[in-house]
């Protein structure tokens, strides 16, 4: 199908338990301190006065036109055939300017200071789940190509129109 | 434990390239066992910086680009004084001077290359004519004209050009011998050539143009005694023989390696041999601008080739850089920095821009849409935009290159703004 | 690293004063340089633009690869500075730097900026942030700069 992966992350879903931060940490072998994807949260005053959390999971997004490749001086972010953003690091010189030019704070630097992030689990299948995706224990992170999450997240809106239930009980969309 | 033979990697020559490939190497891979050989005596120095230590600028131990702690902290051995003399690329054996073979499993050629010394001086061995090449050349030079003196640089080329502005920078009477209509004449145009010779006469070098050296002997006293053509004499305490450079590959000569022009590399460094590579001044890399193979005897290539190579020894696919020309002429401040082919002449545009009080001046050659080379004398301070701009990042879009064209002068808000 | 905010920046050149006076550098060497240029918004208006230059410390730095007298150099910090007295003015680091960092003393010594190491042991901040009248610089670690991004995006969304 046409366009690349990208994670969908479900705000209503997701209860901020950090299990896909661990999972990317494994896989990827990833040193302390750089997070490829991290859990944040924020503090909402619900109508009734009540204060709520909400959390979401922030990753790379591969974006189609992508503002870390013009920004790097040394041409060392690259994007693949399937449009995943990648960096060389042997052409990295760690100055972060990817990480100035992108509105979502993907770039993250390790104990040597070169730039690392999300690679979408490039050396799994394409076809299979990314690691923070098989471990979300909610299934809050979904993959696939826009086309496909934009009709799931329209089926969802039918159903629950149609059913007057929250997505949250809905099980598997 | 002696490292597994095999397993060494060897590295000859211990200027720029070699030690960035040996800093390079450990970079990724922290124990293999590293060798590093010299053909000179002593710790490895810098080549680049003897004009500033005759010039009295750094003291000697500025110059010095390794310490012996910085090989033994880092589990890398070197061999000072024991240059290469033969390589047997099937026993996989390097043969060097004192009769020492070390077998190697990667090896990088890093040798650099040799000053030519015209057939007219052979035989002529008086202590006074030397190149500007070596540690111990730039000692002798610095010795003899300690106390003044007359001293001429036969050529006209980059290193000529270091060496006379070195030696008027400590106030000594230089002549420039220069066989061409102006100096640097392969980096310069006519118009930036024009301003440092008049930049260099006021620091005291009288450059000598469209002139040959017929006769050189020496005096009694010691003094050089050079004959020009159309009969001008020149007596001078020192001579500095600068008239261009080959590459230093003469112990390759029984190997399938050896080429005139220096050593053919692949994009990974790799020569056609598998497992040896070539980086610096030997090696012949292609050249961003053209495309040609050709051999850039330059620092910043040499670091840059050498990290390469060093890599691609150490296991890792790393496409190297193509070459990028770029000198920079200073003259205390006032200077020339030319990158890329400003010269080049076909099929380019050529747009010249020189201020009211004739102390600036900009060359900048475009060809199919690429910015392919530029002259910038005096007002140096966006220069660092230029070799990225000519290596295509950021691409010169036409709206930049109207911004550029329009303001000459810095180039720096072109690129950023749009 | 130093963060530059151009929608703050009104190009008062206060941070480059406050540079030079903080280093004693003279005419010509800048360890911040202000840049500005006009571009046209959509209804044909001038608008004037501001972006300043400032050496980003990077980790591999290609002008500490390159200096043939090693007079640049990253400490444990991980800041780039140099040692003016060891440079030889060779300029190698100005072009390798794809900032153009790298600017001259009258002595034609290399000097740039070092994050104003001593004002950040005493616990201040580099010159050009404290004197940036409208807090158009900031001083921030580069994973500070990737949780403040992260979290003001959600932010966005939770407002919507
Ligand atoms: C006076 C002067 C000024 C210069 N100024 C500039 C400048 O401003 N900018 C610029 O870009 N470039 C400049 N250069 C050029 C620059 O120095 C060279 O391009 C650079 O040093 C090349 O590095 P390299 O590693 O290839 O060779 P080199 O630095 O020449 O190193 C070669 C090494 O190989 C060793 N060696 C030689 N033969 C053997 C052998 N048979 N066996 C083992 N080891 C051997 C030598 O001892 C040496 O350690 C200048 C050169 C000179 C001489
Ligand atoms: S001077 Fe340039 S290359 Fe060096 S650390 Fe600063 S930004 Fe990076
Ligand atoms: S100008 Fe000075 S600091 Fe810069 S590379 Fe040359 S010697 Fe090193």
């Amino acid at each position: 199908m046409e366009g690349t992966r990208v994670l969908y992350f479900d705000m209503e879903r997701c209860v901020g338990c950090h299990a896909c931060e661990t999972a990317c940490k494994i896989e990827n072998n990833i040193s302390i301190g750089p997070k490829w994807i991290e859990v944040v949260q924020h503090d909402v005053l619900k109508d009734d006065g009540t204060w709520t959390m909400k959390f979401m999971p922030m990753n790379c997004r591969h974006c189609a036109k992508a503002p870390c490749i013009p920004a790097c001086p040394t041409g060392a972010i690259e994007q693949g055939a399937d449009r995943v953003v990648l960096v060389n690091s042997r052409l990295c010189i760690g100055c972060a300017e990817c990480l100035q030019a992108c509105p979502f704070g993907a770039p993250q630097f390790g104990p040597g200071g070169l730039m690392e992030k999300c690679t979408l689990c490039a050396h799994r299948d394409p076809e299979a789940p990314t690691a923070c995706e098989q471990f979300c224990p909610v299934g809050a992170i979904r993959s696939g190509r826009p086309q496909e999450l934009s009709s799931q997240k329209r089926k969802q809106c039918l159903f629950i129109a149609a059913a007057g239930v929250t997505a949250r009980s809905t099980g598997e969309a | 434990m002696r490292p597994e033979k095999k397993e060494r990697m060897l590295i000859l020559g211990a200027g720029a390239a070699g030690l960035s490939a040996a800093d390079a190497i450990r970079s990724v891979n922290p124990d293999s066992p590293v060798t590093i050989v010299s053909g000179e005596k002593g710790l490895p120095y810098a080549r680049m910086a003897l004009p500033y230590y005759i010039s009295g600028k750094i003291p000697v131990k500025g110059i010095f680009t390794g310490m012996r702690r910085d090989f033994s902290g880092r589990k890398i051995e070197y061999i000072p004084g024991d240059p290469a003399v033969g390589l047997d690329t099937h026993r996989q054996k390097v043969l060097l001077r004192s009769g020492l073979a070390l077998e190697y499993g990667k090896l990088l050629v890093a040798t650099g290359s040799v000053p030519e010394y015209p057939d007219m001086l052979a035989g002529l061995d008086a202590p006074g004519i030397c190149n500007l090449w070596t540690l111990k050349d730039a000692l002798q030079i610095k010795r003899r004209i300690e106390h003044g003196g007359a001293i001429a640089v036969w050529g006209a080329g980059f290193v000529a050009f270091m060496a006379a502005k070195a030696l008027a920078m400590h106030g000594r009477k230089v002549y420039l011998i220069c066989r061409a209509n102006r100096i640097l004449r392969r980096v310069l145009d006519e118009g930036a050539a024009g301003l440092m010779e008049h930049a260099l006469s006021e620091k005291g070098v009288v450059c000598l143009k469209d002139t040959n050296v017929e006769h050189i002997g020496v005096l009694k006293g010691g003094k050089k005694h050079i004959v020009l053509d159309g009969g001008r004499e020149l007596a001078v305490d020192v001579l500095i023989v600068a008239l261009g450079t080959r590459p230093n590959t003469g112990f390759l000569h029984e190997t399938p390696l050896a080429g005139k022009k220096g050593l053919e590399v692949d994009e990974y460094l790799g020569t056609r041999i598998p497992g040896i590579y070539a980086a610096g001044d030997l090696a012949l890399v292609r050249d961003c601008v053209t495309g040609e193979r050709i051999a850039h005897a330059l620092w910043s290539a040499a670091v840059r080739e050498g990290r390469g190579a060093g890599l691609n020894m150490a296991g890792d696919r790393h496409q190297c850089d193509l070459s990028l020309l770029m000198n920079v002429i200073d003259l205390g401040g006032y200077g020339a920095v030319s990158v890329g082919h400003p010269l080049l002449a076909n099929n380019t545009e050529v747009y010249q821009f020189a201020d009211k009080a004739g102390k600036a001046y900009r060359r900048l050659v475009f060809q199919d849409r690429r910015l392919i080379g530029a002259i910038i004398v005096g007002r140096c301070t966006d220069t660092g935009f230029f070799p990225a701009l000519i290596r295509g990042v950021p691409e010169l879009t036409q709206a930049r290159k109207q911004k550029i064209l329009r303001f000459p002068w810095n180039i720096a808000p072109a690129l950023l703004g749009l | 690293m130093i963060v530059f905010n151009p929608d703050r920046c009104v190009g008062c050149y206060a941070c480059q004063v406050a540079c030079k006076v903080e280093r004693g550098l003279p005419a010509g060497a800048c360890g911040i340089t202000v840049l500005s240029y006009e571009s046209l918004d959509g209804g044909g208006e001038r608008r004037v633009h501001y972006r300043a230059l400032l050496c980003h410390h990077c980790a591999d730095a290609p002008c500490v690869r390159i200096c043939p007298v090693r007079a640049v150099t990253r400490d444990k910090n991980g800041i780039i500075s140099v040692a003016s007295e060891k440079c030889i003015g060779c300029r190698l680091c100005s072009l390798s730097c794809p900032h153009s960092i790298p600017s001259f003393n009258d002595r034609q010594q290399m000097t740039k900026c070092n994050l104003c190491i001593e004002r950040i042991e005493a616990g201040l901040k580099p010159a050009c942030v404290a004197g940036c009248p409208v807090a158009a610089l900031e001083i921030e670690a580069p994973r500070e700069i990737s949780v403040r991004k992260r979290r003001g995006l959600l932010r966005k969304r939770c407002c919507l």
